[in-house]
């Protein structure tokens, strides 16, 4: 019941937003300016969340192979999106490390990366690919009911905003550890048994 | 001590600790009070700095994820800041994120400014930037109340009242510490003071402090003995000057006074010895045109004589006198008896006392009375006293002479009717060339001399004189005592002066003068006696070895050899061992006498001699061969 009323809030939401980018020219505030026509700003939105998430994770060192490695963002399901997130990451370091974006299939879902988006609102799908993952590694769903499957932080659409809720267990599970700077803006944080 | 007015010392003093401490606190809380702004305007910035920062890293996440809900709610939290009046979230767009405000209408700007801070009014706004992971997401905006004058105004009020109490306390230490100073400047005025008012130099100023005040103390007590003591000695300077001035006053008074006798004296003297010429030189013309008129010549003669006598009696007074002031008097000391002198006395004046008319009273004692004495100057006393009766006493009075014995003193009493004394000139009569009136008519006047040589007598023969009045026109008295001498060895007879011996003698008479010697001659053959006549020493020499005088009258002048030794010449010849030798000489000195009697001479009598006086030397004959015995 509650399921779908958010899957069709989650929707109509969507479709105001692109109505309202479309109608009134408006960009969203996160890296509007450089925003590709052709990219729907909920994938824009979420691409620049994806990138902004690093920087309020911290990763166990045993994470890279050196000091100089790169963040690596692993993309599932979300070809656009990772199109989106590489033109994002271009240029850019977090922690003084460079980000790489990797736009994965399925079958990679054992992948080494530190950030692994699981696109794709099909919760059988992703539960499968989120249970193949492994490692300290911060996985990103957009799915209702992301966080049960094992996702740290899972997309939501709030009020017409692209909102996200956060598992500390599943970080904790995962070995990496969320700022909690970063809670304060999330819209749920779930921690415990729930 | 008593303070009047601000001027004084101690009013100086409190003024300068309090107005030294003021200017001190002055400056203290001017530094304070700007360093406190300064401290407090940064405090306050940073403040609000460190408010936008903390804002903005607790804002950063929702800015980051576009989530202006958690932002308002990250500015509500200034709602504990109640100055902070309004705050902003802008995105790096310029965009107005989210906003508070502390009260409604609170302006908020549009866009941000650069960062950094402005103080604007009452306001402080503080632009910061929103920095996450190396890039800027935003700007946060704060403003907030800027309490820098409420600050000012609160700290100066305490600044103020601490001020205001430091400056009471301070001028009570100073009231209190000033005492040390001008307790001793108040107490050294005060004396200062008492000494201008009161002129005692004895004040002095009390206590001992040490240090500049106690060396001026002590310095001001120093000073005021120094004062007292020129003070002292130039008013005993003073009382000596006057003291001097006025005996100098005194001294030119007396010598006023003696200088205006003197002058007196001189033109009275003048006027006496001019006095008896007039009759000599009528009794001249008498003789010469008359001689023929043994009658005329007689009065003539009788008029001269008197006179003569008078003129050389005043000369003898004068010689007197000088003798007595320069202290060449001397007597001679022999025993006298009373009537031979009061005979002798008479014998002067009573030609002038007929002369006057007045009627002449004596009483003398019935035994005879001895004195010792000199018989002359004895005879002299009573003589001035008498003749000062007769002058001073107007025609067909009466002069007495009285004498009483009264145990060992003799009391004589000159008594007249005449013109009297005033009581106040009882005293000075006996004055040199005092009269008892000046204004007298000249016939009356006199010398001044008489009274005077006779106190001066009485006193050499150990008596006192005195003179009494019943005051001007009552007459006068003068009474003199005399010691008497009651050794009952006394002549069994004795001889008075008037009596004249029928005895005759041979005498020698030696004088150049041939008139003189000549007229003497005569008389004395006159009366009987063998007299031969010389007018040189080496004749009179040869005369007397012949002779063998009982007398030898010896002018002391005489030319070839003198009469002193003449005299020497004649004692020496055996048969003039008992002769008596009579000195005649125009010197009265003192020393002339002397020197007679070391020569050898018995008497000594000085030119012109009267004939009485020869009369009396013989008539002492028998005197002068006792004593020579």
């Amino acid at each position: 019941m509650k399921r779908s009323m958010r899957r069709s809030l989650a929707v109509w939401t969507l479709a105001c937003v692109a109505a309202l980018c479309a109608g009134m020219g408006l960009v969203p505030p996160v890296r509007a300016q450089s925003a590709v026509p052709g990219v729907p700003l909920e994938r824009r939105v979420k691409a620049a969340f994806l990138y902004k998430f690093l920087g309020y994770t911290d990763f166990p060192a045993s994470a890279f192979a050196d000091a100089a490695a790169p963040l690596t963002i692993g993309v599932i399901g979300a070809d656009d999106l990772a199109v989106e997130l590489a033109r994002v990451v271009a240029g850019r370091t977090v922690n003084n490390r460079p980000v790489e974006v990797r736009a994965l299939r399925e079958a990679d879902a054992g992948a080494r990366v530190h950030l692994l988006f699981v696109g794709g609102f099909d919760q059988q799908r992703v539960a499968r690919i989120v249970r193949q993952a492994s490692g300290a590694m911060l996985i990103v769903t957009e799915c209702e009911s992301g966080l049960q499957f094992g996702s740290v932080i899972n997309f939501r659409i709030v009020d017409e905003r692209v909102r996200f809720d956060v598992s500390l267990d599943a970080a904790e599970r995962n070995g990496i550890k969320l700022s909690s700077r970063l809670l304060t803006v999330a819209n749920r944080v779930q921690k415990g048994a729930q | 001590m008593v303070v009047r007015d601000g001027g004084t010392v101690r009013g100086k003093l409190i003024l300068m600790a309090v107005s030294t401490t003021f200017v001190a606190l002055l400056a203290a809380s001017l530094a304070m009070l700007l360093f406190d702004l300064r401290a407090f305007q940064r405090y306050w910035t940073d403040d609000l700095m460190t408010q936008a920062d903390i804002m903005a890293r607790v804002t950063a996440p929702a800015l980051t994820f576009n989530d202006e809900e958690t932002a308002r709610q990250n500015l509500a939290v200034l709602r504990v800041r109640p100055q902070i009046l309004a705050a902003a979230i802008y995105t790096s767009d310029g965009a107005r994120f989210a906003t508070y405000a502390a009260t409604p209408n609170q302006s908020i700007p549009a866009r941000p400014a650069p960062s950094g801070y402005r103080i604007e009014g009452g306001e402080v706004a503080v632009f910061r930037n929103i920095v996450e992971n190396g890039e800027m997401v935003g700007t946060v905006y704060l403003r907030s109340r800027y309490g820098l004058v409420d600050r000012l105004l609160s700290y100066g009020a305490i600044l103020g009242a601490v001020m205001l109490g430091a400056l009471v306390i301070a001028g009570l230490v100073a009231s209190r510490l000033q005492a040390a100073i001008t307790r001793p400047l108040a107490a050294v005025t005060n004396v200062a003071r008492q000494v201008m008012q009161r002129r005692d130099f004895t004040l002095r100023v009390p206590g001992n402090d040490s240090g500049e005040i106690g060396v001026l103390v002590a310095a001001f007590n120093d000073m005021l003995a120094e004062i007292g003591r020129r003070s002292h000695a130039l008013q005993e300077a003073n009382a000596t000057l006057e003291h001097e001035m006025q005996v100098r006053e005194r001294a030119e008074e007396a010598l006023r006074l003696a200088d205006r006798r003197k002058d007196e004296f001189l033109a009275t003297l003048a006027h006496e010895l001019r006095n008896p010429l007039a009759p000599i030189r009528t009794g001249l013309d008498i003789l010469r045109l008359r001689s023929g008129d043994a009658q005329a010549t007689q009065r003539a003669t009788d008029i001269m004589e008197r006179q003569l006598r008078q003129m050389v009696r005043l000369v003898d007074d004068l010689l007197d006198v000088s003798r007595i002031n320069t202290g060449k008097f001397t007597i001679k000391s022999g025993r006298v008896e009373l009537k031979a002198v009061v005979n002798d006395a008479l014998e002067v004046v009573r030609p002038y006392i007929e002369l006057h008319g007045h009627e002449l009273v004596i009483d003398l004692p019935d035994r005879p009375v001895f004195l010792n004495g000199d018989a002359t100057r004895l005879a002299q006393i009573l003589s001035n006293l008498l003749n000062n009766a007769a002058k001073y006493t107007n025609r067909g009075g009466r002069v007495g002479l009285r004498a009483t014995v009264d145990d060992r003193t003799l009391m004589l009493v000159v008594s007249d009717t005449g013109i009297g004394i005033a009581p106040d000139m009882l005293d000075t009569v006996f004055e040199m060339f005092v009269q008892v009136d000046s204004t007298l008519e000249r016939s009356n006047a006199g010398l001044g001399v008489g009274l005077s040589l006779a106190r001066k007598l009485v006193e050499l023969h150990g008596g006192s004189i005195e003179a009494h009045s019943a005051g001007l026109g009552h007459g006068s008295q003068f009474v003199v005592r005399l010691p008497i001498v009651v050794d009952p060895e006394l002549p069994a007879k004795p001889t008075p002066a008037s009596f004249i011996s029928a005895e005759t003698y041979r005498i020698l008479l030696a004088d150049d003068n041939v008139d003189f010697v000549n007229s003497i001659g005569a008389l004395l053959t006159a009366m009987g006696h063998s007299v031969v006549i010389t007018h040189n020493g080496a004749d009179a020499l040869a005369a007397a070895k012949r002779f063998c005088p009982d007398y030898a009258f010896l002018d002391i002048g005489l030319p070839q050899m003198s009469g002193y030794d003449l005299a020497r010449g004649i004692r020496d010849l055996s048969c003039c061992t008992m002769t008596v030798m009579v000195a005649v000489t125009g010197w009265g000195q003192e020393k002339d006498r002397q020197l007679a009697f070391e020569a050898g001479f018995d008497h000594h009598m000085v030119k012109p001699v009267r004939f009485e006086q020869i009369e009396e030397i013989l008539g002492n004959r028998s005197i002068i061969k006792k004593l020579r015995t």
